[in-house]
């Protein structure tokens, strides 16, 4: 398993470009590490131009299916969860569509 | 010396002075370089909303960018004192060093602040930092900063408004509501959702496709359509939320939406909502997440 802190890529990026450093690390051990876990201690937001340059592009790449059994969060607080849960929905389905 | 009356008496009359006052504008003798802007009907403070200072804002800088070196303000006292001093806002506009933020003697007023980019999630976290310490410490504001940095950044994503975008916030502690403002004179959402839809039938229904979730004008790499759908998810349900653009204008309220299309075409973008506070649940951290 292999843990990436989030707050380390927002403390001096972009949201999007922390998003883009976060998936960058994500696609660096896709297919090595059975599971990648990412932190969100600090993290008070998770704006869509941060989900759709990270998560967002891994779902476009391997599908939503897959990347939920590869990725999981910790320290994260009920209300990203619901979040998540619902920009998964959308932008899985949106793939699918295309 | 040209003059622009305003009525303050219904908030569209608002926007129907400024909006063709704006379109004609370079219209008007630059030679003649003052204007007077008579603010008619708000004789209390308590009736000035921020969607008020935000549309002054952008009026003022595009008489500035234009050349209009001199601005001046008439209407009741007392106002025109909570502009002028409690909210500084001469100060964003004359001297050697304008400034893009000033901080209000009114401490439920996020002053007006000229977006840029550079700043959007300073900006963002320090309102929500405010808020959280100030009254609401136990409370998960993590939806309300997403709300301002979607509005935020959506000016940059699609507005191309050229510096001319401000946004003024004021928190109604009786309520706990934040009432939020963002304009901007730029394209206009219409135009932009019509570069990539451009087989919509008007500038009312280019707004409402705007707030779907999957309507995306992809005009960035980090933008698939989510903005303003993000912002609209956050409200409660007695929570109005509104967008004024082009020939179009937007209300939600109760899960309601109802578009119009205005007899005046607005060159810009002007959003502004509520946000009750007290609905938010309490922050609830959990250890471990998988689907």
């Amino acid at each position: 398993m292999y843990t990436i802190h989030v707050t380390n890529y927002l403390k001096e990026n972009t949201y999007p470009e922390a998003g883009t450093k976060v998936y960058d690390a994500i696609i660096e051990r896709w297919e090595s590490e059975p599971k990648i876990v990412l932190d969100l201690t600090d993290v008070n937001a998770l704006p869509s131009l941060f989900l759709n340059t990270s998560i967002g592009k891994i779902i476009e790449e391997y599908g939503s299916e897959a990347m939920k059994k590869k990725i999981g969060f910790a320290h994260i607080s009920a209300t990203q969860i619901q979040r998540i849960r619902e920009y998964v929905e959308i932008i899985g389905t949106k793939v699918n569509i295309q | 010396m040209y003059e622009l009356s305003i009525d303050c008496s219904h908030r569209g009359y608002w926007i129907e002075a400024i909006a063709p006052f704006t379109a004609n504008i370079q219209n008007i003798d630059a030679n003649n370089s003052g204007l007077i802007i008579h603010l008619c009907n708000l004789d209390r403070i308590e009736y000035l909303q921020p969607f008020h200072f935000v549309l002054l804002a952008c009026l003022r800088e595009r008489l500035k960018a234009i050349g209009y070196t001199k601005c001046y303000l008439r209407g009741n006292s007392e106002v025109k004192d909570y502009l002028l001093n409690m909210c500084n806002l001469g100060k964003y506009w004359h001297g050697e060093s304008p400034v893009d933020f000033m901080q209000s003697k009114d401490s439920h007023v996020f002053n007006l602040w000229r977006v840029k980019k550079e700043n959007i999630e300073s900006y963002s976290e320090a309102i929500h930092q405010y808020l959280k310490q100030n009254f609401f410490q136990k409370k998960d504001l993590s939806s309300l900063k997403l709300a301002l940095l979607e509005t935020f950044y959506n000016i940059f994503d699609h507005a191309d408004a050229k510096g001319n975008a401000f946004s003024f916030i004021k928190y109604d502690e009786g309520q706990q509501r934040l009432q939020i403002a963002v304009c901007d004179f730029g394209v206009g959402i219409a135009n932009t959702i019509r570069k990539v839809y451009p087989g919509i039938r008007n500038d009312a229904e280019a707004i409402k496709t705007a707030t779907e979730n999957t309507i995306s004008a992809s005009s960035q790499p980090h933008n698939k359509g989510m903005g303003l759908g993000n912002i609209i998810s956050n409200l409660y349900e007695k929570d109005i939320f509104r967008v004024v653009s082009n020939k179009g204008l937007l209300k939600l309220q109760n899960g309601q939406t109802e578009i119009y299309e205005t007899p005046y075409e607005f060159k810009g973008t002007l959003i502004y909502y509520e946000i009750t506070l007290s609905q938010f649940e309490d922050e609830e951290i959990i250890n471990t997440f998988d689907f």
